[in-house]
């Protein structure tokens, strides 16, 4: 082949050449491993989210109630500060546990036998 | 399926759809994380962190530009941190890289006969050597045919600097790949000749 036409076709090896793909790979199961990551992710926020709502709704209810006996009795609501003044460690480590077992039974539990069932 | 379409699927939580935007889009991702960071060690983790950026800024995607661009500004951006951050980042220009300014053959035979296959993956270790950004922008004009416009968007280059460096970077491999033509007994044009 005379060299002037090998020059001609260098131009047309280097433009098949650039579009060569790179030797570099990812796993087969990549696209699954992220999706199985991005669905963790969901559920956790999605059980998170869940228990923001009951806990607000909770709440909500608690607050209504003792709005009522502020404002409708007054000799009620003063026997409920002072039972509360004198308890205070008692009602709120039994707050803290029934907020731990709620959020255990409403998030963690769910979390992780959602991400077991991913795994089988 | 649409760039919107499917945009909205995976805001509504369908994993599936993920599933799809990733296998739609890891060639692309590869190709610029691998060519910006070089480590196969590295690669599968940034790939992972480029995908887990883009499934939480989805959200922000307006669509005023393809997905692919958008997430192949979010591979480049997340690879040049990574550099910089374990300190290889280089903005040297190819006049700095002696082994590739020398009218050396390293690595090719100049002995026997060179064949095609031996040639192009004498191009790829070249393309491997050039600066970061000139990879770079090989890498999106020509594997994955983003256009002038679209490479600005990504890099944040001018239209002006990627023409150089594209024009500056393709030169130089011409001037290697010519270095092969004047191996008295190279064949790797012989698929040309016959076409």
């Amino acid at each position: 082949m005379p060299k002037d036409e090998k020059y001609i076709h260098a131009g047309r090896f280097l433009d098949e050449g650039l579009k060569h793909e790179p030797d570099f790979f990812l796993p087969d199961d990549f696209a699954d491993k992220i999706a199985l990551k991005i669905e963790k992710r969901l559920a956790w926020s999605q059980y998170l989210k869940e228990f923001i709502i009951y806990f607000g709704v909770i709440a909500a209810i608690i607050v209504v109630a003792l709005a009522i006996i502020f404002f409708f009795d007054a000799e009620s609501w003063a026997n409920l500060v002072n039972i509360f003044v004198s308890n205070i460690n008692t009602i709120m480590g039994v707050g803290l546990i029934i907020l731990f077992v709620f959020f255990t039974d409403k998030v963690l539990l769910r979390y992780f036998s959602h991400k077991a069932k991913l795994l089988q | 399926m649409k760039d919107a379409e499917l945009v909205q699927q995976v805001l509504n939580g369908n994993s599936n759809a993920f599933r799809f935007l990733v296998s739609n889009h890891q060639r692309l991702v590869i190709h610029i994380v691998g060519r910006i960071v070089q480590q196969q060690e590295e690669i599968e983790d940034i790939c992972q962190e480029v995908f887990m950026k883009v499934f939480q800024k989805l959200k922000k995607f307006r669509g005023d530009s393809k997905l692919s661009t958008w997430i192949a500004t979010i591979a480049y951006n997340t690879s040049i941190s990574h550099l910089r951050k374990n300190n290889r980042y280089e903005e040297a220009s190819y006049d700095e890289f002696p082994g590739l300014m020398s009218g050396k053959t390293a690595g090719l035979s100049t002995s026997g006969k060179v064949e095609k296959e031996e040639a192009t993956k004498y191009l790829m270790q070249l393309i491997e050597q050039l600066p970061v950004h000139y990879r770079t922008v090989l890498t999106l004009f020509h594997l994955d045919e983003f256009s002038y416009a679209e490479i600005e968007q990504i890099t944040k280059m001018p239209e002006g600097t990627i023409k150089s460096y594209l024009s500056r970077a393709r030169k130089l491999l011409k001037e290697k790949v010519e270095k092969i033509v004047d191996l008295e007994k190279t064949n790797i044009f012989v698929d040309y000749a016959e076409g």
